[in-house]
């Protein structure tokens, strides 16, 4: 966002209100928790999370708060260290697939007549082009560390948001103050600045919250497969262990083995999800002024 | 819409999206490290192809020896001609190995996007309605705590808890093999019996995603002009949800539906290896990990068209829901 | 259903572990104890949904009594391809094709050679001439006589015709047996002559892993035998014919083929249905065995919560995971003192109790499986420790000489390097070596790939250190020369490693003409590689099986032959024994 006073507003009332909505702060709560437990897990925990430091499935005890996995690591530790994984995917991954596919949807919304025939091709073929293959493809060739996995995910998810995006700049192109803005001769930058990105930063913030919280599932999906990063911690590479352990359910270790990273994922995905609602109040002016619940 | 004015253009990218296509099925496997003779060994049982000699032949014997344009030149041949090649690792026809998955991934898919569609798109706006209150704060926190795990995970508790806890349906596959059924009822319902709990899973995961969206475009629709319009019309509260805000929101529901498709296509992998389901997914993912090139080739070119149909599809409902988006 | 079981010498092969004191109705099997198991099993009723109609009547008195039919054993299935002589898919398949071909000879549990269409045969002193007597009465499905001409066609058919280009595994013994010549006698009479002596001939050529008979007025005009899908290419000679096969589900029904030249099996139907997770379907009632996964630790609550309900065999396995270390990379890999000192510092007893929960053994230096009748004894185990290691690596100039705890290579260079593994095998085992290498000092990150990907770097030999599991260490022993000598080929070959006497001895054995001969080159043999160590074999995890024993009870490993696990070797099927009495 530029400095420009008329769109300065937009953004500043958006964090404004994202701060008053209780929906939002209880999910930037639970953002900061995870990033809490990244960054001070590991400084707090004893072990590494590859360190064989108990008996295999030892129970939880004052120095393993986790207990251990069927080799006996620490999970406590694979948790924090794999709070580190997701966050970084969600944020590089995010990030990467609203640049992209915002960008790319807002152009062929805006424009129109061949750039948006072009570049709808180009969506339609990135959609059906096989995804499993590609990110194989990048982790076998370069080594699927964090950050190419991010990278990999955005060029995955970006056509996804610029349909979408596509979409409804199309739709808001097309409505009455919009083409009365155009009409009265407005420049394209002025009604873009003026009209558009604020009515769709909602969808932006919401394509961000959708990328960052797939990305945390693709990863962790991918570590599932086999096909993620193998050496590094990650909740979804303890998953795995986990559910392949064909012997998990007999054994009382699934309470520590496969609840925490469920529950981790979980209350990072809830978080972000939340944010993106609280997002709603503050960047849609109108939709907060008139409350149809509010009306009987 | 520049489709309607220029048929010859729209044509022509079409055809131009089908070769670029066409080319990256065979280029992207081919770019994979990996040897495909490698299917033929087995490190379980020690088996390996330890003759140069024998290699040489078997290499012969699917074409690989050739060099790539001559390869790409037989796969385009045989596209034309409807021959999908022969799988390396399976041994077996690919049209046959697509014919035999292909079925199980519709009955899985289609059922599971229409009843995630049709969820999310009543949940959505009746929680967008009530936004703050009660409902939508239950719809929201339990949708997205769903949501919020992963697919496999998911499975997995499904799995433990109603084929092994509480033994009532079964623990995988598509029916039960060999079973002699009495009539063709029974034996849907045995098909049935073994849909239950992967189409459960994909359902309640796709209708996590899909309702998150559908609640925030409603809301973002219910201060529209029209919305008030017709609130000031005074037409009756169903119709005001159901017509009004719906139809609004039904364009991106629909455009979400569309990626769906593709995703669902390939995100049942998850479910369909937990509950060994015999899909397109298992096909590919096995593909992938042996570098079977015919059947990646074959199955994905396949798996492509079945996704551009649907895309194809969602677009012109698209048109249809909101004739402005396409008179411009 | 109790028979007496012949045991062998090989005897000692055969250990199961009992867990079910605790479990009163349990039934747990012992190979010393095989009428208890019988008598328990009775008193367990069929599986629930009762399709496995197995016979628990419970009306089995003594040893003599002849076993009941079973009319269904159902094990777990796969996609392992079509059940035809090339059609089939790797290890698995083969063992389905196996059901409707027959090879010459066949193998029982205890490692025995036993006959199978061939009732007698003879080698001459040189070993250079095999002999094969065929039973009389042999038959195709189709009811035409299967004769000596049809073995001699099998042959030519790899050798000469179109059957050489298909990859399945028969296909590779075959045209890698240094057979000169194949004529038939007279109908029943067929001799292989040999260009040298074949120490395998029986496993390789004649048996197990060996050629399956095909018949002529099928194949003869057959020119793209993979893809040959017709009725027709189902037609052989063995105990069973397919019924149905569903190549997405990966299941496969086959039925008793009652005129087999063995007698009608016991077993009526063998089903193979495709399952995720074998001990869970069997609890369902989905299968009537069901086999732990390789490197699958199976936590004891699990056990005894199985012993409950099933019978439980465990075995010694045959499949191993080895770190092999590339010669070809250099100092200090080319030092033998450095690979002694990696054998010292992984403390391989903890990695199968970490890694399997106890159900394994370490592996043997000598590159065998420690259950391989071939597993030669006394063999330097390397249990030195961190201490032994360190005293090597200083040797050899590795020292931390900067004190950051890591050591160094003499020329002040840091000393780190990749661990090559496979994501297909638990990943934690990189970790594992890893961490224990740390003890010493030895900086080794773990590089999992994917494993087409892990697979060709192990066979181009692009790796300085590379975890390779594979199950031909309970086979026979010529895979010693095959993963030693030569160039190498396979993923599973030593890189870099060039000895002269190994050479020699990998000859010798391969060509020995009798048992003692063959023994005393494989002793030296793998004395020499347990001191070179190009290859530790970390670990074998066992072989553990959970059966039904109402529906069947003759489950046993078969040495040599990963792919007949517990429940797979068709002479159980047909015979409802373990053996063959000859």
């Amino acid at each position: 966002m530029s400095a420009h006073p008329t769109d300065a507003a937009a953004p500043e009332g958006g964090l404004r209100a994202l701060w008053a909505s209780p929906t939002a702060r209880v999910g930037l709560g639970l953002l900061g928790a995870v990033a809490l437990l990244a960054l001070l897990g590991p400084l707090l925990l004893a072990h590494g999370p590859r360190e064989l430091v108990a008996a295999p499935l030892a129970p939880p005890s004052a120095g393993l708060p986790l207990g251990a996995n069927a080799v006996g690591q620490d999970l406590a530790a694979q948790l924090a260290a794999g709070a580190r994984t997701s966050l970084a995917v969600a944020l590089l991954a995010g990030a990467g697939t609203v640049a992209l596919g915002g960008t790319i949807g807002l152009a062929a919304g805006w424009f129109g007549g061949t750039v948006e025939a072009a570049t709808m091709r180009v969506v339609d073929l990135a959609l059906v082009v096989p995804r499993l293959p590609l990110l194989v493809l990048v982790g076998a060739y370069l080594g699927p560390s964090t950050p190419l996995i991010a990278a990999t995910i955005s060029l995955v998810f970006w056509p996804g948001t610029a349909r979408i995006v596509r979409a409804q700049t199309r739709s808001l192109r097309t409505r009455a103050h919009v083409r009365a803005s155009r009409g009265f001769g407005a420049g394209a930058r002025h009604v873009m600045r003026r009209h558009l990105l604020p009515e769709l930063a909602l969808v932006l913030a919401a394509a961000l919250v959708a990328a960052a919280s797939r990305a945390v599932l693709l990863e962790a999906g991918l570590a599932f497969l086999g096909l993620g990063d193998p050496t590094g911690a990650s909740w979804g590479r303890t998953l795995r262990d986990a559910i392949e352990f064909s012997g998990l359910f007999y054994t009382p270790a699934w309470q520590w083995w496969l609840l925490p990273p469920t529950l981790a994922i979980s209350a990072l995905l809830i978080g972000l999800t939340l944010t993106g609602v609280g997002l709603e109040g503050g960047s849609n002016p109108r939709t907060s002024r008139h409350r149809p619940g509010a009306t009987p | 819409m520049a489709e309607r004015r220029r048929p010859a253009v729209s044509a022509a990218l079409s055809g131009l999206t089908l070769a670029a296509l066409v080319v990256l099925v065979f280029a992207l496997p081919r770019a994979l490290p990996g040897d495909p003779l490698a299917a033929l060994d087995d490190p379980t049982s020690g088996v390996a192809i330890t003759d140069p000699e024998l290699r040489e032949r078997v290499l012969a014997h699917y074409g690989l020896d050739q060099p790539l344009p001559e390869q790409f030149a037989g796969y385009v041949g045989g596209l034309a001609t409807g021959d999908l090649g022969w799988s390396i690792a399976r041994n077996a026809p690919v049209s046959g190995l697509v014919a035999a998955h292909l079925p199980w991934t519709l009955l899985l898919m289609g059922p599971a996007l229409l009843l995630s569609t049709a969820a999310s798109y009543v949940l959505g706006i009746l929680a967008a309605w009530h936004r703050g209150r009660t409902g939508d704060r239950v719809a929201l926190v339990g949708l997205t705590a769903l949501r919020a795990i992963p697919e496999y995970v998911l499975a997995t508790l499904l799995l433990i808890a109603f084929a092994v806890l509480l033994p009532v349906l079964p623990v995988g596959g598509a029916r039960t093999p060999f079973a002699e059924h009495g009539s063709g009822l029974a034996a849907l319902a045995d098909v049935g019996a073994h849909l239950v709990l992967p189409l459960a899973t994909l359902t309640l995961s796709l209708t996590a995603t899909l309702f998150l969206l559908q609640r925030h475009t409603v809301v973002a629709v219910l201060g529209a002009d029209h919305m008030l319009l017709a609130e000031a019309k005074g037409l009756p509260l169903r119709r005001r949800q159901f017509v009004h805000a719906g139809r609004s929101a039904l364009l991106p529901l629909l455009t979400a539906v569309g990626l769906q498709v593709a995703f669902a296509a390939q995100g049942a992998v998850f479910v369909e290896a937990v509950f060994a389901y015999p899909g397109m997914g298992s096909l590919l993912l096995e593909a992938v990990a042996a570098r079977d090139y015919p059947v990646l080739e074959g199955a994905f070119l396949v798996l492509a068209l079945v996704v551009l149909a649907v895309n194809l599809l969602v677009d012109l409902a698209a048109r249809w829901v909101d004739p402005r988006s396409a008179a411009s | 259903m109790t028979r007496p079981t012949r045991r062998s010498s090989l005897a000692g092969l055969l250990v199961v572990l009992v867990v079910a004191l605790l479990a009163c109705e349990g039934a747990v099997r012992s190979p010393d104890d095989d009428a208890t198991a019988g008598a328990e099993g009775a008193r367990i009723d069929a599986d629930a949904d009762g399709q496995a109609a197995g016979d628990a009547d419970g009306d089995d008195v003594g040893g003599d009594a002849a076993p009941a039919r079973v009319d269904r054993l159902r094990l777990a299935g796969g996609q392992w391809g079509s059940p035809t002589p090339f059609g089939y898919v790797r290890g698995p398949g083969m063992i389905k094709a196996g059901l409707v071909f027959d090879t010459l000879l066949w193998r029982d549990v205890d490692g025995e050679t036993i006959p199978w269409l061939a009732e007698s045969w003879e080698v001459a002193d040189d070993g250079l001439t095999w002999r094969f007597t065929l039973r009389e009465d042999a038959r195709w499905h189709d009811g035409e006589p299967l004769t000596a001409a049809d073995v001699v066609f099998s042959h030519d058919y790899i050798a000469e015709g179109p059957g050489g280009a298909a990859g399945v595994p028969h296909v590779g013994r075959v045209l890698g047996a240094p057979i000169a010549e194949v004529a038939a006698e007279d109908e029943r009479t067929v001799v292989f002559e040999l260009e040298e002596p074949m120490a395998s001939f029986e496993t390789d050529v004649a048996g197990l892993w060996g050629m399956l008979v095909i018949p002529e007025h099928v194949w003869g005009d057959v020119e793209d035998p993979a893809r040959y899908r017709d009725d027709d290419a189902f037609v052989g000679s063995g105990p069973y014919r397919l019924v149905e096969h569903d190549e997405a589900a990966g299941s496969y029904l086959f039925e008793a083929h009652d005129a087999h030249v063995l007698g009608s099996p016991l077993v009526g139907e063998v089903a193979f249905v495709p399952v995720d997770d074998e001990p869970r379907a069997l609890a369902r009632g989905a299968l009537d065995v069901a086999e732990v996964a390789l490197e699958q630790g199976v936590p004891e609550a699990q056990v005894d919560a199985l012993a409950a309900d099933f019978a439980v065999v465990e075995e010694r396995g045959q499949w191993n995971m080895a770190l092999h270390t590339n010669l070809e990379a250099g100092f200090p890999f080319d030092e033998r003192a450095f690979r002694q000192a990696l054998a010292h510092a992984i403390d391989r007893a903890d990695l199968v109790d970490r890694l399997l929960l106890g159900r394994g053994e370490p592996g043997s230096t000598g590159g065998l499986a420690p259950a391989n009748a071939w597993s030669a004894d006394g063999l330097p185990a390397y249990e030195g420790g961190p201490e032994a290691a360190a005293e090597l690596l200083d040797g050899l100039g590795l020292v931390d000489a900067d004190g950051d705890g890591w050591r160094q290579l003499p020329d002040g260079e840091p000393f780190a390097i990749d661990l090559l593994a496979s994501a297909r095998y638990d990943t934690r085992t990189p970790e594992l070596v890893a961490e224990q290498l740390a003890k010493v000092g030895l900086a080794v990150e773990p590089d999992v790939r994917d494993p087409a990907d892990a697979d060709e770097r192990a066979r181009a030999g692009e790796y300085a250190l590379a975890l390779i599991g594979y199950g031909d260490v309970g086979a026979d022993p010529d895979v010693l020369r095959l993963r030693y000598t030569g160039e190498p080929q396979a993923f599973s070959a030593a890189h870099g490693f060039a000895h002269e006497r190994v050479d020699e001895l990998a000859e010798r054995q391969r060509r020995a003409v009798d048992d003692d001969e063959r023994a005393a080159a494989l002793d030296e043999l793998q004395a020499i590689l347990a001191e070179e160590l190009p290859v530790l074999s970390l670990y074998v995890p066992s072989q553990l099986g959970f059966f039904d024993p109402g529906a069947f009870d003759a489950f046993a490993a078969t040495p040599g032959c990963p792919p007949c696990g517990l429940s797979r070797n068709k002479l159980m099927h047909v015979t409802g024994a373990t053996t063959l009495e000859r």
